[in-house]
């Protein structure tokens, strides 16, 4: 089953190093960045105070990091996948870069 | 679709399984060991018990005069003294310094204050060496992330494996006993099933214990990158704490307070016995007494997940109180709590010795559960080679093999053998502690080595069976070397170091019947093959 899923020969070898460096640089990036921006939308709309922000943004990553990484592999090929990371990281990265805390 | 993606999971969940499951071994097996590192620590020191100690408890006027006395002879400029108080009756009283760069102790009588033989009992690593390695696999700041990597994996193997076994409450109740590949399938989901809460949790606790250091970037965004920054967060968290007093040496001379006063006190503002006390900057102005309090969880079971021990700061020569830190458990929960009790929730500080049992054998079963999915994948590709690997499949195998038997059953030699290299190194060694973790990681290798020179068969079977005789021998090397027994340590109603062995003994027996079943089993396959793997690649 894993074969005809990911295809055999070198250019399966390849979409499957893809997937797992789009899963673990990717996917721990996916997590980063939406925590982050998560934590500078809730400290610039005064909802919780920063330090809440922070421990709770930091607390939700590691479920980010997990749902990013279990995509990646469900994706239907290793370029939708990155397709997706950069997707996610854009408008968290241009939050962040735009309106800085 | 839907099945597209079940297969996926599949994939990812055997992949990332078998890379990670390895490593995940030793680390929840380590893990496992480590809620019980108080106990293990007690009885690899072995320190004998002290008679007409029981009332240690009552002045300390006299140990404590003696204790400051042999202090200020042994180690008059040290930045610290420290003095820590018997936990259990027969116990010493210790006083630690550093001289350098090495720690130096010396053991008092609590009651006569008389001093001990050195050194007492044996310097050991003890069980902090199971949760050093559990965290850093003694390798510094690669083996710390290298743990971090291998849990995210594990979350990743949690969650698809229940993708996976979807049917998996189903399968709970499915437990087919010496049907080869079926059984070690069955088995890999009742442990999973049992466990998995437990998993889900101990895992992300572990993570987010070092969200500081794994996933710095929310705070970063808010505080800046500069090094004050943490701080400035820890702050801001932790609003209502105070700010240790600010002593720095003086540099002028003065006599210490009498200590015994001070120790009375404290435990009166604590409502806690006291556990150590602190002396710092001793014979300086400035010198400032800490007394620790003692969480007795089982005297005093918490009825929050956040019960930590208070202290008392003194100042060392006027002996006025200049800050008492005490746990208020009626305080409304707030934020600040978060990261304490989740390593509560980790760490098993709460609940008692009934909690403590109950993740070690959660743990266990955690460790089962890894161990039979790493050698589920070995069975299904001996019955029917994937070829994953092109040419090079069957030496691919052969690596797969020996680093499964050196991760399940080596792992459980090294830790054994731990146990063993603290009885037969010689007592009055240089750097002992250091030498016991050398014949860790050697003896671990050693299995490696083993098993990849012997057939995997064979390589399990005496593997498991040295485990087994290791961990059965245990009472008697201890017997041997230093003369204590589990009848003594009944006697003495010293449970902590009786259940030691007793837990050895125990997993000596399970580990026995293991190679036992696995020598059994291997012989009686062939014959049980073709039907079975026609069903199982079915299933999977």
């Amino acid at each position: 089953m894993s074969r005809t899923h990911q295809g055999s020969g070198a250019a399966g070898r390849w979409s499957v190093a893809s997937r797992v460096l789009a899963a673990g640089l990717g996917g721990y990036a996916v997590a980063a960045l939406c925590a982050s921006a998560f934590t500078l939308l809730m400290v610039r709309a005064a909802l919780m105070p920063r330090a809440d922000a922070v421990l709770w943004a930091s607390f939700a990553s590691f479920a980010l990091y997990t749902v990013a990484a279990l995509w990646v592999f469900a994706a239907r090929s290793a370029t939708r996948a990155w397709a997706g990371i950069c997707g996610v990281c854009a408008p968290c990265a241009a939050l962040l870069w735009l309106w800085p805390a | 679709m839907k099945n597209g993606f079940r297969q996926s999971m599949a994939w990812l969940h055997t992949w990332c399984g078998l890379t990670c499951g390895w490593l995940l071994c030793a680390i929840m097996l380590t893990g496992t060991l480590s809620v019980f590192r108080e106990p293990i620590t007690r009885w690899m020191q072995a320190r004998p018990a002290l008679q007409e100690a029981a009332a240690a408890d009552s002045g300390m006027a006299v140990p404590l005069e003696q204790a400051v006395r042999h202090l200020a002879q042994q180690a008059p400029g040290a930045r610290l003294w420290r003095i820590e108080f018997p936990a259990h009756p027969g116990d010493a009283m210790l006083l630690i310094w550093r001289q350098g760069r090495t720690q130096e102790h010396a053991a008092l009588h609590p009651v006569t204050g008389a001093l001990l033989p050195q050194p007492w009992g044996r310097a050991t690593e003890g069980g902090r060496h199971f949760m050093s390695f559990h965290y850093l696999l003694h390798a510094g700041m690669p083996g710390y992330w290298l743990v971090g990597w291998v849990s995210m994996c594990m979350l990743v193997g949690l969650v698809s494996g229940v993708v996976v076994h979807r049917r998996i409450f189903q399968d709970f109740f499915t437990f087919r006993p010496g049907k080869g590949q079926r059984s070690w399938l069955d088995a890999h989901n009742a442990t999973a099933v049992t466990t998995l809460p437990f998993l889900l949790m101990i895992v992300y606790t572990g993570l987010f214990i070092f969200y500081t250091s794994y996933m710095p970037w929310p705070m970063r965004t808010v505080y800046g990158s500069e090094p004050q920054a943490h701080a400035r967060f820890q702050g801001e968290l932790l609003q209502h704490a105070a700010e240790p007093p600010d002593r720095s040496r003086a540099g002028e001379a003065a006599a210490l307070v009498p200590l015994a006063p001070l120790l009375a006190q404290a435990r009166q503002l604590l409502g806690q016995p006291a556990r150590a006390l602190v002396v710092e900057q001793p014979g300086d102005l400035h010198a400032t007494v800490r007394v620790l309090g003692r969480v007795d969880e089982n005297e005093h079971p918490s009825r929050t997940l956040l019960n930590p021990a208070g202290s008392v700061a003194f100042d060392g020569v006027s002996g006025a109180v200049l800050q008492l830190q005490r746990h208020d458990p009626g305080a409304a929960f707030a934020t600040e709590q978060v990261h304490g009790v989740m390593e509560s929730l980790h760490f098993a500080r709460f609940g008692g010795w009934s909690m403590r049992w109950l993740y070690f054998f959660s743990g266990l079963v955690g460790t089962v559960m890894v161990a039979t999915g790493t050698v589920l994948f070995s069975v299904k590709r001996r019955q029917k080679s994937g070829k994953e690997f092109g040419r090079a499949t069957a030496g691919v195998y052969r690596c797969i093999d020996a680093l499964g038997v050196a991760s399940v059953a080596g792992i459980c030699v090294a830790c054994i053998a731990f146990f063993h290299a603290n009885r037969l190194l010689p007592v009055e060694l240089a750097q002992r502690p250091q030498w016991e973790i050398r014949a860790f990681l050697w003896i671990w290798l050693a299995t490696l080595v083993h098993a990849a020179l012997r057939p995997p068969r064979r390589a399990w079977v005496e593997q498991l069976g040295t485990a087994a005789a290791l961990c059965l021998a245990l009472p008697a090397l201890n017997a041997a070397s230093t003369g204590q027994h589990l009848l003594g340590y009944a006697g003495a109603a010293d449970w902590q170091r009786m259940s030691v062995e007793l837990v050895a003994l125990g997993l000596g027996l399970a580990l026995a019947w293991t190679a036992w079943r696995t020598q059994r089993g291997w012989r009686a396959k062939p014959v049980a093959q073709p039907r079975r793997g026609a069903a199982m690649e079915a299933r999977a």
